[in-house]
């Protein structure tokens, strides 16, 4: 299954949750943010150079340098321009032949590269901030999403310090807002690459997480 | 295009219920064939115009992606119950403007009406592309690397790099020449201390030496390229070149004398 991770907003958390969802589902986390991307990179090649036709999908997946495999993206606005996004569609699915489950970090906006990852996936998670205005920017990913027949298994409320309107998200969604409280150590997650579904699975953020990835079980099932 | 242009010539197809109208344009790159498709029916029907030139079709693009309905070997849409629909592509063929009929560069076929299952509108990825638009940042916004940079001046990458960097350490010296003590201060400001200008003065005796040991070195390659004058061997060497070529062409196929007809006229646009 290919889940992709959206948001029309930039900073909400898309890339924390991507990783922290992919650890919980033992998925493979592909970087698609083509133009800013944020997980961690090294030596080897990246997606740019996937989409570039200049590497394998599946040699370019990182396996073993922590503890969730990713495929990262480069940062150079070069190798971003030369990066075809149409190839997006088979290199997902080779890595999903290749490891199973897969969860698409996509980038902010409605261009083609947010609407590729979209519609290739099989489904999609909403991530948005806990602000009243947040739920305009929620409809309109989800609408997008619609659009490009990716189903929304989930919306998640992140950073949540006191309250958040939930009950307003998923009435207004259709579908069911898990609420991710202000952690530091959900923070860290992208730093030290250590997620803490993982690393704390006893915090309240990682039970939120462990919920929506059932969540993606769930319609895996359907 | 004209009407009266002697490279475009039109011809009528008919397929029932669909009627087509070919046309064809001879360019100097290839050839661009446009097709009117007209439904007498009165239900909308589906249709197949696949390319029968010697070539590669070349699709109507939408950032960069094909526009709906066209792949390798053609387009297929529908076209709608009593109307017309246009469309067109190019074929980029080596061997020169055809001599067959318009009618000859495509065949149109009916698949029957259309039943609501468009097979041709169904690849999501490329309607992504061609509706939300691509994100890439813009050629501008991309530093070029050196090897595909070309200096505005006409000075040969390499070269232009070396001046570039022999010109920075110039203007450096320039602005430390008779400084006062605040423009000297600016100056060390801009390239980390004391430190950064310390060598200046040897490297800049080093590059008065290099500049004019290549500035001897390309006078006298200028002088002796004054007095080179390769053309008028060259172009009778390719003269005889090309029609020692063309007569072994026309000895190995002697049924086609227009291939020396083709090339020679080629030769004459030119």
């Amino acid at each position: 299954m290919i889940v992709a991770v959206t948001g029309g907003k930039g900073g909400v958390g898309k890339s924390t949750i991507s990783v922290e969802l992919a650890a919980a589902l033992d998925a493979t986390v592909v970087d698609a943010d083509l133009g800013m991307a944020d997980l961690p990179t090294g030596p080897g090649p990246d997606l740019h150079d996937v989409l570039a036709g200049r590497a394998d999908p599946v040699e370019a997946v990182r396996e073993g340098c922590g503890p969730v495999r990713l495929l990262p993206c480069g940062r150079s606005l070069a190798g971003a321009r030369a990066a075809d996004v149409t190839a997006l569609d088979t290199t997902l699915r080779d890595v999903a032949d290749a490891y199973g489950d897969v969860v698409v970090d996509c980038p902010a906006g409605l261009k083609a590269d947010a609407g590729v990852p979209l519609a290739v996936a099989d489904a999609c998670i909403v991530v948005v901030s806990p602000r009243r205005y947040a739920l305009a920017d929620a409809v309109r990913s989800r609408e997008l999403a619609r659009e490009l027949d990716a189903g929304l298994v989930a919306v998640v409320i992140n950073r949540v310090v006191d309250g958040a309107p939930e009950t307003a998200f998923g009435e207004t969604l259709g579908a069911p807002a898990v609420v991710v409280p202000a952690d530091p150590r959900v923070g860290r997650t992208l730093g030290s690459f250590r997620p803490v579904v993982r690393a704390e699975p006893s915090t309240q953020a990682a039970d939120a997480i462990g919920t929506v990835a059932d969540a993606v079980r769930r319609a895996k099932r359907v | 295009m004209p009407p009266d242009d002697p490279d475009t010539r039109t011809d009528a197809v008919s397929t029932r219920p669909v009627q087509a109208a070919v046309t064809t344009t001879a360019t100097a790159g290839g050839v661009l064939v446009a097709i009117t498709l007209r439904n007498d029916a009165a239900v909308d029907v589906r249709v197949r115009v696949d390319n029968d030139l010697d070539g590669p079709v070349l699709p109507p693009r939408r950032d960069g992606v094909p526009a709906v309905g066209w792949d390798e070997d053609g387009f297929a849409g529908t076209v709608p119950a009593d109307s017309r629909i246009g469309i067109g592509y190019a074929c980029p063929r080596s061997d020169g403007p055809s001599d067959g009929s318009p009618a000859e560069a495509v065949s149109v076929s009916v698949l029957g009406p259309a039943d609501g299952t468009d097979p041709s509108v169904r690849d999501r990825v490329a309607d992504a592309v061609r509706s939300l638009g691509r994100g890439a940042p813009p050629a501008d916004a991309v530093p070029a690397s050196p090897s595909a940079e070309s200096d505005p001046s006409g000075v040969p990458p390499p070269a232009a790099t070396w001046l570039d960097a022999v010109e920075a350490r110039l203007r450096r010296a320039e602005r430390l020449t008779d400084a006062t003590a605040a423009e000297a201060a600016e100056v060390l400001d801009g390239c980390g201390g004391v430190d950064g200008v310390s060598r200046l003065p040897a490297e800049l005796d080093g590059d008065t030496a290099a500049l004019r040991a290549a500035g001897d070195r390309i006078e006298e390659l200028l002088a002796r390229a004054a007095e080179t004058d390769p053309e008028p061997v060259v172009s009778s060497l390719a003269a005889a070149a090309d029609s020692e070529a063309t007569s072994d062409a026309n000895g190995a196929s002697g049924d086609r004398p227009a291939n020396g007809t083709a090339d020679s006229n080629a030769g004459r646009v030119r």
